[in-house]
């Protein structure tokens, strides 16, 4: 028998404020998704596509998602996906990481992307550890350093000298 | 894109959101589970295919999860128990009894189901026929060997009181007009309980539903006066069709309001087998054995003295009488019945006994011997007369006249009347097949008659001489009734030496050839005509196959303007008042042409409709009544070539025709839609008799019709029209007795 086959999407939306779109919705992208394969491909895209699309996953707070559909569509509504500007009158940029046959390598893809990204915050994080060290450093040597004043009688000093 | 890039970052939301990320997508990748179940996560040599409905499939890790998914979709629980479990003995016998509770199934049933068609017939299962072709070979075997048939779905029940309360009850329900040999309850024939009686019942005057069955009388000795026993209380054992059983009952009980009558079902009723044919005497005498080896030596003795003291001088006759006095009564009797057993091998037939003639034997279980094939009648007869003396021929001369003219009832006493012997032979069936066997092999010489070493378990049998046809006895032949618990001992029994087992079909077809109706097939004044088994599986077969197949390869019944062709419609003919002129013909075709459906449907609006029947000696002897509409059962034989066969029209022929056939001129008549033949009956049972070598039928002609064309009957001659032709076949009909 023929399979059905899919393909999977793995994306990732940035806004453009910092407010938290919790009341964002798997099914809302799915409504802005559609809305847009219909503005850019018309209504024959849709009919083709039916019920191959799907929105499997989506994290409002890391800005992830997965998205279904059918193998021959895929470019299409990967297309669409970039070219969405706003979803819930706010602006949003979306950028297509991975596709893959299976929501498993699209999951393995995920981890990478966010390991990379705790790398990153890891890293800016240590720099700055160590700017930190750095500038207490600087100022403990400072602190310890005094210079010789000429001008200073010699009473004060010592003079070690031998009887001749 | 560098605008969507966020300035400030908090860092704890941020690494919180992303660890939580991270757990759970590890999770789900270390849980392979997407759409599958839990068990298709299993590799491929840990599955089976019984796991998603036993637990037991699955590994032991896995059984907690799986139980929980099960939970929600739990599989269905088989009530069956394991297949090792089913299988056991006990179980088994329990599941018989539990698939024998709707059709009840016969003693012999398992041994008939391997052999033959059963089919659900009077709420029994019963055996249709034999599944080796024996429809044509049952009459060669009927009329030269034997043939047995298991008749103990026949109901058995058991009426007590005072001799004369029995004979006056059954005279209001009796039929007066059950035929010309008809005979009461109360005739003398019958009283001493050494014959048996056959007679009809009206079950309901109304609808008039009459119903045959065979009765016996309890024991009288053949001294005593009848006249003594009227105020006595006797038994009489009734024989009835399962099919009428609820009316009888039902009729019964609402005429003993007063208790006048102890009216109830023989508790374990008696088997009963029909065993047909010339050599059923053969048969018997090889299975039905008893201990006259006593007796045989002290004749034996007793001869060769006579003998000597013949040839010397005087007979000795004094000496057998002073013996016969200071023996037993029960001795006495022995020797009787021995003779009695031995004198048979004289006779032919069982024909030239009396009608319903009884003998009582004490026997043995045939599983304890072997059972040697029985020859045939001739060779018997000869093999027979070359081995006796000339004394033992003189006495058997005189016994075979004896009994062909004289039937004392000191043959038909037994211990079967005995309600305690028979819970005796049913729970004392302790000598079971195994024990048999057992005993056996440790003898040397297994199964050797000897009943020397078994003298008190001996058990109660009855043999019932049935009479067949009048001209030459074909069809004539024994019943056996057998105490119940040892009816598949004694049919293996008889089998073996040689009667051939049949089913319905072929015992309809043996009675019909000797020209006797069988119940309930040819009985329209029974609603057992509806529950037969030409109606319920030969007709409905036929009708089915006719349905499947096209329309320009079947029959078309329309064309020749048959309306019921698969069964005969009575009915139709009653609706019609007068069939003589051609309008109503046409009426009555043309009103009744439809498709076979249709006729099916007004079959089984009609199914508790029942006929009015009567019966006539002679065409002058025909009632004047016209009011009543009644039918009459004839005989037809075909004159020229042809078959008669089942749900044949019957048609009168017109005075030219009549002529012509007398005179034996060619007689090509075919049927065609302006005919002035009007319709008069119907066949029930058609076939090629081969007895007598020409076609033969069991029908029913309308009364009023015969009345009318008296003139026309002075030949007794009747067309017939096969239901797949136009074909008339000229036929005589003769008035049918039973």
């Amino acid at each position: 028998m023929v399979r059905v086959k899919f393909r999977y999407l793995l994306g990732h939306v940035r806004w453009q404020t910092t407010t938290k779109m919790n009341s964002l919705d798997i099914s809302g992208i799915y409504h802005y998704l559609k809305n847009s394969v219909k503005l850019n491909f018309g209504e024959y895209a849709i009919c083709r596509l039916g019920w191959t699309l799907n929105v499997k996953q989506y994290n409002p707070l890391t800005g992830l998602f997965i998205v279904r559909c059918s193998r021959s569509q895929m470019r299409q509504v990967w297309l669409s996906l970039t070219l969405l500007d706003e979803i819930n009158s706010q602006k949003c940029a979306i950028s297509i990481i991975h596709s893959a046959g299976t929501i498993r390598s699209c999951n393995l893809q995920a981890i990478k992307h966010t390991n990379s990204s705790l790398l990153v915050a890891k890293s800016l994080i240590q720099i700055k550890n160590e700017k930190e060290k750095y500038q207490k450093k600087k100022n403990k040597k400072k602190k310890t350093k005094k210079k010789k004043n000429k001008y200073l009688p010699n009473t004060l000093v010592k003079k070690n000298k031998s009887k001749k | 894109m560098s605008e969507y890039n966020p300035t400030l970052v908090s860092l704890n939301d941020f690494l919180n959101s992303r660890t939580k990320e991270l757990k759970k997508l590890r999770s789900e990748l270390n849980t392979r589970r997407g759409n599958c179940q839990l068990t298709q996560t299993l590799p491929k040599h840990l599955r089976r295919r019984t796991m998603s409905h036993d637990i037991h499939r699955v590994p032991y890790r896995m059984r907690k999860h799986i139980e929980k998914e099960m939970g929600k979709n739990p599989p269905r629980k088989s009530k069956l128990k394991s297949r090792q479990s089913r299988r056991k003995p006990n179980n088994m016998l329990k599941e018989y009894e539990r698939r024998s509770k709707k059709h009840v199934w016969l003693e012999t049933h398992i041994w008939h189901a391997k052999r033959m068609h059963m089919h659900r017939l009077f709420g029994y299962k019963l055996a249709y026929r034999t599944n080796e072709k024996l429809l044509r070979g049952c009459y060669k075997l009927a009329a030269r060997s034997s043939v047995i048939y298991d008749e103990s779905y026949y109901q058995c029940y058991e009426c007590v009181a005072k001799q004369q309360n029995l004979i006056t009850f059954f005279s209001k329900l009796i039929d007066n007009q059950s035929g010309i040999n008809f005979k009461t309850i109360g005739n003398r024939l019958f009283l001493r309980g050494n014959r048996q009686g056959s007679s009809r019942i009206i079950l309901d005057r109304e609808k008039k539903v009459v119903c045959p069955f065979r009765f016996i009388w309890d024991y009288i000795p053949f001294d005593s006066n009848i006249e003594e026993y009227k105020n006595k209380t006797r038994k009489i054992w009734i024989w009835i069709h399962p099919a009428c059983r609820t009316l009888l009952v039902d009729l019964i009980n609402s005429l003993n309001t007063k208790n006048y009558i102890s009216f109830h079902e023989l508790e374990n009723q008696p088997c009963r087998f029909s065993i047909i044919g010339p050599s059923s005497i053969n048969v018997l005498q090889k299975v039905l054995w008893f201990d006259f080896e006593k007796d045989n030596e002290k004749e034996k003795e007793k001869e060769k003295e006579k003998e000597i003291i013949k040839d010397n001088a005087m007979e000795t006759e004094t000496e057998t009488e002073t013996e016969t006095e200071t023996e037993t009564e029960e001795d006495s009797a022995l020797k009787k019945r021995t003779m009695v057993w031995k004198s048979l091998k004289k006779i032919n037939k069982p024909a030239s006994l009396l009608e319903g003639c009884i003998l009582s034997l004490d026997v043995i279980n045939p599983k304890e011997f072997t059972v040697k094939r029985a020859r045939e009648r001739e060779q018997e007869f000869q093999f027979h007369q070359k081995n006796l003396t000339r004394i033992e021929k003189d006495k058997y001369e005189k016994l075979s006249k004896k009994i062909q003219y004289k039937w004392s009832s000191e043959f038909s006493k037994s211990k079967l009347w005995d309600k305690q012997t028979r819970k005796k032979l049913l729970n004392g069936i302790e000598r079971t097949n195994k024990k048999i066997d057992e005993e056996a092999s440790k003898k040397l010489f297994p199964n050797v008659r000897s009943s020397k070493a078994y003298p008190n378990q001996k058990i109660p049998v009855l043999i019932v001489q049935t009479a067949g046809s009048k001209t030459l006895g074909f069809g004539s032949g024994f019943d056996v009734i057998i105490p119940k618990g040892y009816a598949k001992q004694f049919w293996v029994a008889l089998v073996h030496s040689g009667a051939v087992p049949i089913g319905m079909r072929e015992r309809h077809r043996i009675e019909t050839e000797t020209g006797r109706r069988f119940f309930p097939d040819d009985f329209i004044e029974a609603p057992s005509f509806y529950q037969s088994a030409t109606k319920l599986i030969v007709s409905e077969k036929e009708s089915q196959k006719w349905e499947k197949t096209h329309k320009g390869k079947r029959v078309n019944y329309k064309k020749f303007g048959i309306n019921s062709p698969f069964f005969p419609d009575f009915s139709s003919l009653l609706k019609s008042s007068t069939n003589h002129n051609n309008d109503n013909d046409k009426d009555t075709d043309n009103s009744n042409n439809n498709n076979s459906k249709n006729t099916n449907q007004i079959q089984t609006t009609q199914y508790t409709n029942t006929f009015n029947v009567e019966f006539v000696e002679n065409i002058n002897s025909l009632k004047t009544n016209i009011d009543s509409e009644s039918f009459i059962p004839i005989t037809i034989t075909a004159i020229q070539k042809g078959s008669l066969k089942r749900n044949a029209h019957l048609y009168f022929p017109t005075k030219d025709e009549s002529n012509k056939i007398t005179k034996k001129l060619k007689f090509n008549q075919k049927w065609s839609k302006n005919d002035n033949h009007c319709l008069v009956g119907f066949i029930t049972t058609g076939m090629f008799s081969l007895a007598r070598g020409c076609g033969f039928a069991i029908g029913f002609i309308r009364k009023k019709d015969l009345i009318k064309n008296q003139n026309a009957c002075k030949n007794s001659i009747v067309l017939v029209r096969n239901t797949n032709g136009a074909i008339f076949y000229p036929a005589k009909f003769e008035f049918c007795k039973n």
